[in-house]
């Protein structure tokens, strides 16, 4: 296999010393090395590179490969090398997993106009396995103008079991308080059936925009990563370990190129139609898991921007 | 209250189209009550406990172990599902060697160099561009999104007009091009009727009856909605009959559309008067001596557009269709049995119906009183998918309104075909059946009758759905509009008994 993009971090950890690593899942467009704390990603080009990501050039189904799960492999300056197969990395592209701030600002009336059309396409397009259902409460529940999450749905058990937990947790990360987001964080955590429970793909969204949004504010980015750094403290061994290692990198600002490419989209002076392109690139990750990122950036990008335009109703 | 069963494995990530596929089979189980799939994270342990469904086991696994927790009946087999899960995903494999979705239209042309035609499904506020790049990118489009103005349609498809390509749509559901059928469509043998449809379920009802009857179409092309309206002045329509009248495969045309505008009516029927090839026209309701006047056919149903296609390919006579295909005894058997146990009060007929033009068909045959919904149009649609694809919708309305005291009949469609949902017959039966077992409790009869638009090739397995259906005490009728009469006649029969009473 011959690599496309390996992640900068990545590529300058490998070479500081010849490293093993162990097979720890595979799918069909996706395997997943494990090596100390340190958890890889290898995907096909239809996939997004993550944070700790290898991105492969040619079409494959990872699953046919006869590779197993346990096997192992040493990651060398060029390669790494395991007993059933090989990625070459040697002449790849490098990609910086770091937050983008080199964009040209769009003001702040066309952003939230975007981000309002975020919501129609959630609305029209997104997939109801995950927090979908949920959306019309959190929108009601904080008075966001222009709801046009306005359908009427009877929650099941689950939901109900869920919701009043997801909108205390929310409501301390409206109000940015620090303690309560941290025991709120904790409730709802790896909540949801997925590879990324659809819980933790909705708090991955939330934390990315928070970044991204404090930034393009203006504001002190400092207070948006402490926030986040209260939202993962004790995620250790609450949810699986991709999705944990996910919100770990979301934190940082740092995710995978399609959901960083919708957030340069949406602050930036893209054009709509761009942007929706993007909007269908996160969309299409997982079953439910982009339709529960973008709802994330949706809710977490209108919390930071309505607190600014003070135009917030029905809570202070 | 059922049992708890459980499956475990431990170190197990399932990627998300193989839960996604677990979910469904475990929906799909009878005798299910509760079902929770999930990896063992501390929430989802609580959760089954919270809905009963926990174990000593499931509290015991970690994040990194997969579970699914039944709440079921005694038979139920945990292992039955996962079984079925696994021949799906080996049936999976081997259909798709790659699953690459290009995001952009530009990347998809640069992958697929040698593709003509574009399916454009995005929302409406941005399917004018994209339809525009495909078409000035030299391909036919396909353009499935409503909400585009009239406007843009107009531009859209005198750029199309002036490339000699074909702009079908906006909202254009149904096409078979090269006998690939596209969007909502059935499997639909390959032959040498060539049809021009501005609807969607109106058309795949002409090319089933086709199929039935034992020909095939050569090209179905679709126009939208609006094709037919004074400010697009049937462009696309006049486009697709250009483009059938030249192709050799084409022997005969069928144009399908609800009534035009009268200006539109005659500018089409004019470019049929000295046609080369038979034409038969289906303009639901329309002025059918006005077409005859062009030398065309006027069909009286869509059933009937199907038939006289078929006669004039063959060279036979072409007589209209009033009838059925079933006996009249079997007719008037059907009569008496189905309103023997009605009351005087049930005189109403509800049509609730996933196909527009199949609901349209329907609601003209009868007075203004009866209720007739098309759960395909937007009030219904905001937020969710369009019936033919989720059905749930019309199975919430009939457990919920089905069964008022006044209702004599139910109406409904079945589409199956690509496009559709796996099993729409699966999705109504629960509430066929609740429907029928409340009005029986209330000392009354309710009859269902129902239509399949699809062919034995469909995917969702005609038969299997007809026996389905009729097990649960529908009566099932060959065509919507033979399903229509049907309900017509009961109407009639109830009336009639109830003046003799009188």
């Amino acid at each position: 296999m011959i690599a496309s993009h390996i992640c900068k971090d990545l590529y300058e950890w490998i070479l500081s010393c010849e490293k093993q690593g162990t097979i720890h899942s595979i799918f069909n467009n996706s395997i997943n090395i494990i090596r100390g704390d340190r958890f890889i990603s290898v995907v096909a080009p239809n996939k997004p590179i993550s944070p700790n990501g290898i991105k492969i050039k040619d079409d494959m189904v990872f699953d046919d490969k006869n590779i197993s799960i346990g096997e192992t492999g040493v990651f060398t300056g060029n390669s790494f090398v395991a007993t059933s197969f090989k990625i070459d990395y040697g002449d790849c592209v490098l990609w910086d997993k770091n937050i983008n701030t080199q964009y040209e600002k769009d003001n702040l009336e066309k952003v939230l106009h975007k981000i309002h059309v975020l919501g129609g396409f959630i609305l029209q397009h997104g997939n109801k396995n995950g927090i979908f259902n949920l959306l019309p409460l959190i929108m009601e529940e904080f008075g966001f103008e222009n709801n046009i999450f306005n359908i009427k749905h009877i929650l099941d058990k689950k939901e109900l079991f869920i919701i009043d937990r997801l909108l205390q947790f929310v409501d301390s990360f409206k109000n940015s308080k620090l303690e309560a987001i941290n025991i709120n964080a904790k409730k709802i955590i790896g909540f949801g059936s997925g590879l990324t429970p659809s819980i933790d793909d909705f708090l991955s969204g939330m934390m990315i925009a928070n970044i991204y949004i404090s930034h393009y504010l203006g504001m002190n980015i400092e207070n948006a990563y402490r926030i986040n750094s209260d939202i993962v403290k004790d995620i250790e061994n609450k949810t699986t370990r991709v999705s944990e290692e996910m919100l770990k990198f979301s934190s940082l600002g740092q995710t995978n190129e399609h959901t960083r490419n919708l957030m340069i989209g949406l602050l930036s002076k893209m054009g709509e139609e761009k942007v929706h392109e993007l909007f269908m690139s996160v969309a299409s990750l997982g079953d439910s898991s982009g339709t529960d990122i973008l709802s994330g950036v949706y809710i977490g990008s209108l919390i930071l921007l309505n607190k600014i335009r003070g135009e917030m109703h029905g809570c202070s | 209250m059922g049992v708890v069963k459980y499956h475990i494995k431990k170190n197990t990530y399932y990627d998300s189209v193989t839960l996604m596929l677990i979910s469904k089979e475990v929906k799909k189980m009878e005798g299910v009550h509760e079902a929770l799939v999930g990896m063992g994270t501390d929430l989802n342990k609580e959760l089954a406990t919270h809905l009963g469904i926990s174990s000593e086991e499931i509290e015991c696994s970690g994040v990194n172990d997969f579970f699914v927790s039944l709440l079921c009946e005694e038979n139920i087999d945990i292992n039955d599902i996962m079984d079925n899960v696994n021949k799906l995903l080996t049936q999976k494999k081997k259909s798709s060697s790659s699953d690459y979705k290009p995001a952009t239209l530009r990347t998809a042309i640069k992958e697929e160099r040698d593709s003509n035609l574009v399916i454009v499904s995005v929302p409406g506020q941005y399917a004018y561009e994209e339809s525009k790049k495909a078409l000035e990118n030299n391909l036919h489009v396909m353009l499935f999104s409503d909400n585009v103005s009239l406007e843009e349609e107009r531009k859209l498809k005198d750029l199309a007009v002036e490339k000699g390509l074909l702009m079908m749509g906006p909202d254009c559901g149904t096409a078979i091009i090269n006998n690939i059928p596209l969007a909502f469509a059935n499997v639909i043998r390959k032959g040498n009727i060539g049809i021009v449809g501005a609807s969607g379920t109106g058309t795949q009802e002409v090319t089933v009856t086709i199929h039935r009857l034992g020909e095939g179409v050569s090209q179905v092309i679709g126009t939208g909605g609006r094709d037919l309206s004074f400010e697009i002045g049937g462009t696309m329509m006049l486009q697709g009959i250009e483009a059938l009248m030249n192709d050799e495969n084409t022997k005969v045309l069928v144009l399908i559309s609800k009534p035009p505008e009268e200006k539109i009516t005659e500018k089409i029927l004019l470019t049929l008067k000295n046609s080369p090839k038979p034409v038969v026209v289906c303009f639901i309701g329309g002025d059918k001596e006005l077409i005859k006047k062009y030398n065309a056919y006027p069909a009286l149903s869509l059933e009937d557009a199907g038939r006289k296609a078929v006669a004039l390919l063959r060279g036979e006579e072409v007589g209209d269709f009033h009838g059925f295909d079933t006996s009249h005894e079997e007719i008037i058997r059907i009569i008496e049995s189905e309103t023997f146990k009605m009351t005087s009060s049930q005189k109403d007929i509800l049509g609730l119906y996933t196909g527009g033009t199949l609901a349209y068909e329907s609601e003209i045959f009868f007075d203004k009183t009866q209720k007739f919904i098309d759960f395909g149009d937007d009030k219904y649609t905001k937020g969710r998918p369009h019936p033919m694809i989720d059905p749930s919708i019309r199975a919430e309305y009939l457990t919920k309104e089905g069964y008022s005291d006044n209702v004599a009949i139910v109406l409904l469609d079945f589409v199956i075909g690509y496009g559709a949902h796996e099993d729409p017959v699966g999705e109504m039966l629960p509430a066929i059946t609740e429907a029928k077992a409340k009005m029986e409790e209330k000392g009354k009869y309710l009859s269902i009758i129902a239509s399949i638009c699809g062919t034995e090739e469909d995917p969702q397995n005609l038969m299997e759905s007809k026996e389905r259906l009729k097990e649960a005490g529908v009566i099932v009728m060959n065509s919507n509009i033979q399903a229509t009469k049907l309900a017509s006649l009961i109407l009639d029969h109830i009336e009639n008994r109830r003046d003799a009473n009188v």
